[in-house]
Parts: C-alpha cells; structure tokens; sequence
C-alpha cells in the first residue's frame, strides 16, 4: 500500500497541529511536535500495514509524540504561550478576530490546564477532532473504557473550573 | 430524570444531547441547567477551535526535514515486502505443510533416511578424494604394498 506523503500532510497537518498545540501550550513546540511526527510518517509509511486507519495511525504518532516533547520539557502543565503564533492583524476588523481568537485560545488553554495529559488527550480527539470513543481507543491504544473514564474524569474537572470562575474562561 | 442522571449524562454521552426526558427536568431544575449550560460551552470552545490550521511555512520545514535524512532501504521496501508477503501467505502455508510432510514420511519410513544419509556420504567422500587428487596433479601417489614405500609417478 503505497501513500502519497503529500496527500497525508495536507490531509492531516491541521489536526496534527492542533493536538500538539494544545497538548503543549506553545506555538513553537507545536511546529516543532508537527514536524516530527511528518518526519515519523514518511519513515514509517512503507511499513504501515493498513491495520488502522491513516487517520488513527497519524493520530497516535501526534498524541506520543506530544506527551514526548512535554516529557521532555519537563512540564506537567502546558504553558499559556500563544500569543506570538500569531501574525501581526493588518486592519480594524483583523484585530478584532485577533483578539477574539487569543481569547478563544487563552479559554481552552485555561481549561486544559485543568485535566492529566492522558485526559487532555482523550478529550482534545473527542470534542475537538470529533472522534468516536471507539476511534479513540484505536488511536491510543488503549480499552474503550479507558477512554470513557478520561473523558468522563476531564468534563467534570473543566465543568466545575468553568463554574468557579465564571467570567474568567 | 433527576440531578444524578442528568450528570451522568453529561459526563458520559459522546454528544450532549438533550432528550425530551432531559428537558422536562431542565424546566424544573436551575442546577441542572446552569450545569447542561457550562458543558455546552466548553463544548462549543472546542468545536469553534477546530478550524485552525497549521502555519502554511510548516511543510517547507517538513520537506527540509525528510531530505535531510534520506529512507534506508529497509524503510523504502517495506511496504513492497509486506505486498509480497501478504500476497503469498497461502503459498507459504501450503509450501510449509508439504515440507512438513515430507520430513514425516522421512522419519517414519525405514531405511530411507539412513540409505540417504549412507549415500550421501559417500558422495561428499568421493568430492574429498577429486579435491586432494587436484591438489597432488600433475603427480599421483601410489602406495607400494610389496615393497612397503611411497613412489611418486609422473602421469
């Protein structure tokens, strides 16, 4: 089964770059997680044995590789550190969305914060890429109700973060 | 429907979703709405996220990255191999079981396997002899027996 790589980083690179984004908490890190795992992809698409999906496969190669560079960093919690991913806004109307959006990315940072990174990324496949707890659980390799708890566990947490601070997510 | 079941809900449906059972107890209940509400808009933060992309430089970056460190032919055949293998799997099975067999009726039928194992010795004896033959040419070595000395002839 021979896969065009270019088809698979247009196709996936957005995905691949939200989780790691999230995951992360840093514009940086995130380009840095997206190329490796691209990197990943091309050295390993020979050997994809078409057991999974691509979709799933590039998504467990995102989430590891993810939990890698936080590993790596040290950190437990992700940084809120978005602001210099984005361009400089060129008119009134631009800035408005640019505040917007920063503010968007400041309230779900906020609420990552809050949850375990094996949570954060349950949850980020769920409510974000719209996996199925099914998908999920092929994605990371983990039992379906595994799953289910993490995700159970993290709207909880997110939940009642977002009721004690009304106002500020 | 009360309090726990709402939560439960919540918590655990792969989409919130408000049934007309859910509803009903929303109508009576401000803790159970204020909550539904908070989870829908976590939700909704998400789902509006969803639509960033990754900065259009990345791939420029990526192709940089994989030309940098070129595929090992193990890396550039393996999806060739594993064709080749998968397409032959019920030839290798079959080829197996035969194999199996014979080595079977080897074990099981008399004399066959020690006549082989006889012959081929002999075989493997007479390619010794060509060999050390080769090594003496153009002489030959013959053994004197009546007068107990080793003579050398030229052919």
């Amino acid at each position: 089964m021979l896969l065009d790589f270019a088809e698979i980083y247009h196709q996936y690179s957005g995905m691949v770059y939200r989780v790691a984004l999230r995951m992360t908490g840093r514009v940086e890190e995130a380009e840095e997680v997206t190329q490796d795992v691209f990197l990943s992809v091309h050295r390993h698409l020979g050997a994809f044995s078409g057991k999974s999906t691509i979709k799933t496969w590039v998504y467990r190669i995102a989430v590891n590789c993810s939990l890698n560079a936080i590993k790596k960093a040290g950190r437990k919690r992700p940084e809120v550190r978005m602001e210099e991913g984005f361009d400089a806004p060129d008119s009134r109307q631009d800035v408005h969305e640019a505040v917007e959006k920063e503010a968007a990315e400041e309230k779900i940072q906020a609420l990552l914060n809050e949850v375990s990174e094996d949570e954060r990324a349950c949850l980020l496949l769920r409510a974000q890429e719209g996996l199925s707890y099914e998908d999920i659980a092929r994605s990371l390799g983990v039992n379906i109700n595994t799953v289910k708890t993490r995700i159970r566990r993290a709207r909880e947490t997110m939940i009642a973060a977002y009721q004690n601070k009304r106002g500020k997510i | 429907m009360n309090c726990q079941d709402v939560k439960n809900r919540v918590l655990s449906a792969e989409k919130i979703f408000l049934g007309p059972d859910m509803a009903g107890h929303l109508a009576q209940c401000s803790e159970c709405r204020d909550y539904v509400a908070a989870a829908q808009a976590i939700e909704a933060v998400f789902k509006n996220a969803a639509s960033l992309e990754a900065p259009g430089s990345l791939w420029q970056k990526v192709m940089a990255a994989v030309e940098e460190r070129p595929l090992s032919f193990q890396e550039k055949v393996g999806a060739w191999w594993e064709e080749v293998l998968l397409g032959f799997r019920p030839y290798v099975v079959g080829g197996s079981f035969a194999a199996a067999m014979m080595v079977m009726i080897l074990f099981l039928t008399p004399g066959i396997l020690f006549q082989s194992a006889s012959s081929a010795a002999s075989d493997k004896e007479e390619v010794v002899a060509l060999a050390y033959m080769g090594d003496n040419e153009p002489a030959l070595v013959v053994e004197d027996v009546a007068q107990g000395t080793m003579a050398e002839h030229l052919i």
